[in-house]
């Protein structure tokens, strides 16, 4: 006989959409949300886990598929970037203490070679830390955007009006970018 | 003359709002036109532009290159059947004991992760107590404290003896450490906004009631609530002195928990009221109720809509150690104990405090999950929820929730 949850996940639906189609749908999104914060695989597949886990427990009022994708994006982002500071305390803390800072699990295309993939993985964590450094609310316009959201989208996930998020983004690059460029000028100092 | 949006983008100056609209193709055939015709009369605006282009093609071109491998079918295929056993063990140990299950899978990196997703419930259980006695310093009208519980996913009301409650909790939270809390310059805001200045000045989007209980008027007073921020410091020898006081001298204070920090931003939000001939005041979020229980002329109506505050936690310990040591307390002020024992880190359920008198429903508000309160004693009833990022709250001057909720549900 099945149990209460199959018969939950055969039947329970958002809008016209079983939860394993939504699942299906969005996991990719949503690890890469994640993955773009963490950088290791294990983190990125709790944290997608998580989001699916609460949209299962107490699925979100969502009139449409954007406002769906908008919900699982947010609860996406609060756990990513938490992840992220997370890892960035550890960081300052394994620096500290002289031990080797946890890198990137894997980074594609470079894989093979071993300079360059240092190299890749020295400027993922450049990115990662600068991301950081940010307001919290511009580390997620910049990550909403960078996963491709559009503008209506990033307003339904953060809250503020769809009029305001160009305005939004564009200080968030601006600060991101400055920062950024400090930091390659103090390393190559 | 004609002033249609295309003409004004025509002849003044672009922000960097329409100039990142314009390269994210984000603007209306109309607007696009106007930007357009701006840029081939500007130099100055069309270098901006390509600054804002430029600027965009660098970070986003950074962004791409924190990504793994795309994921495939089968990963996802993989992790769905991970979700779906780990949702059939969560309802065979509920069933069995209702012992919150952890909300992981078997690893290597269990315990280190079960800390970090517990941790933001704690964090917003205590963002709670510090909002608490941020907004409602005497706590004495039930509804100043629903103002101050953000980003949750949903409320569960716990009974708490009045008189417990008015003791104030700020000053509780200073038996454990510091407690900094600070308000943003409202001084810029303007005194009696319109609803659009309080949008351009929140950055939110104001929803209204379109149906309001009967007697309260039809005219919207809006305020702009600042926005504020409280830094909560645990300190090891306070705590220790605070800890013999209450005859807890004999437990065990872990050593890492000295310097734990908590840092809670609060952005701007809105607050409206509803009032039959009373004058439109100025109204500062923390007079903003106690004003309008004292005007006698109408059904009283008043809402906030804040968005979730920015919660942050630094230092050594875990929020779980945190929670794990007040509750090791036997003493412990009833409310505390009550607020950090009904926090549900697998539900991300946050206790409401509310008098023993008040009663507590869970609701439905246009599809999210909320409570309802109503205090026989105080007239007064409530309703909290939070959506899309925002946490709302309705309170008037009624006996029963009947109206409140047509009003909730009537946002628009």
């Amino acid at each position: 006989m099945p149990s209460h949850v199959e018969n939950v996940l055969a039947t329970a639906t958002v809008g016209y959409d079983t939860f394993e189609e939504i699942f299906t749908r969005y996991y990719p999104l949503i690890y890469r949300l994640a993955y773009r914060c963490t950088g290791q695989h294990d983190e990125a597949d709790d944290i997608t886990q998580e989001v699916f886990l609460r949209f299962y427990r107490v699925p979100p009022r969502a009139n449409s598929a954007s406002e769906q994708r908008a919900w699982l994006c947010r609860v996406a982002t609060n756990l990513s970037l938490n992840a992220l500071r997370s890892r960035q305390r550890r960081s300052q803390h394994e620096e500290a203490a002289g031990q080797e800072t946890s890198r990137q699990d894997s980074i594609p295309s470079v894989h093979n070679d071993p300079e360059l993939h240092f190299l890749a993985e020295e400027q993922a964590d450049l990115v990662r830390s600068v991301l950081a450094e940010l307001p919290e609310r511009q580390q997620s316009y910049l990550l909403l955007r960078s996963i491709g959201l559009s503008y209506t989208e990033i307003a339904q996930t953060t809250g503020v009006a769809t009029a305001s998020v160009g305005a939004l983004l564009a200080r968030a690059e601006r600060e991101f970018r400055r920062k950024y460029h400090e930091r390659i000028t103090t390393k190559q100092a | 003359m004609n002033e249609s949006p295309q003409n004004k983008l025509e002849e003044h100056c672009l922000d960097s709002g329409l100039l990142a609209s314009l390269r994210d193709g984000e603007l209306t055939a109309e607007e696009l036109a106007g930007v357009q015709a701006h840029l081939a009369a500007c130099p100055g605006c069309a270098t901006e532009a390509r600054s804002l282009q430029h600027t965009g093609h660098e970070i986003y071109a950074l962004f791409s290159t924190l990504d793994a491998a795309p994921v495939t079918d089968s990963q996802t295929s993989a992790a769905l059947a991970r979700l779906q056993t780990q949702l059939k063990e969560e309802e065979h140990h509920h069933t069995a004991s209702r012992t919150p299950i952890p909300m992981r899978r078997k690893g290597a990196s269990v315990a280190s992760g079960k800390r970090t997703y517990g941790m933001r419930w704690l964090i917003a259980a205590v963002a709670a107590l510090l909002l608490i006695a941020l907004v409602a310093p005497n706590a004495q009208v039930l509804a100043q404290q629903f103002l101050s519980l953000f980003r949750v996913q949903q409320f569960q009301a716990v009974s708490i003896n009045p008189e417990q409650v008015n003791r104030n909790l700020l000053t509780d939270l200073r038996d454990f450490g510091t407690v900094q809390v600070t308000g943003n310059n409202s001084s810029t805001y303007p005194s009696n906004p319109t609803q659009a200045q309080v949008e351009q000045y929140t950055h939110i989007h104001v929803l209204l009631p379109t149906q309001l209980p009967a007697g309260v008027g039809q005219d919207a007073h809006f305020a702009i609530f600042g926005g504020e921020q409280a830094t909560f410091v645990f300190n090891a020898s306070t705590t220790r002195a605070y800890m013999h006081q209450i005859g807890d001298g004999n437990v065990t204070l872990p050593a890492n928990l000295d310097g734990a920090t908590y840092h809670i931003s609060v952005a701007p939000g809105a607050l409206i009221t509803y009032m039959n001939n009373c004058q439109s005041n100025t109204m500062q979020p923390k007079t903003l109720f106690s004003h309008a229980t004292t005007c006698q002329a109408g059904t009283n109506f008043a809402m906030a809509e804040v968005p979730s505050p920015v919660i942050e936690s630094s230092g050594q310990a875990s929020i779980g150690d945190l929670r794990a040591f007040l509750l090791s307390l036997p003493h412990l002020p009833t409310p505390i104990h009550n607020l950090a024992l009904h926090v549900d880190e697998t539900t991300g359920t946050v206790p409401v405090p509310m008098p023993p008198q008040a009663n507590s429903q869970n609701v439905t508000v246009n599809g999210a999950s909320g409570i309802l309160l109503t205090d026989p004693d105080l007239h007064i009833g409530a309703v909290l929820w939070q959506t899309q990022g925002m946490v709302y709250m309705i309170t008037a001057d009624v006996d029963n929730g009947t109206q409140l909720m047509v009003a909730a549900n009537s946002l628009r």
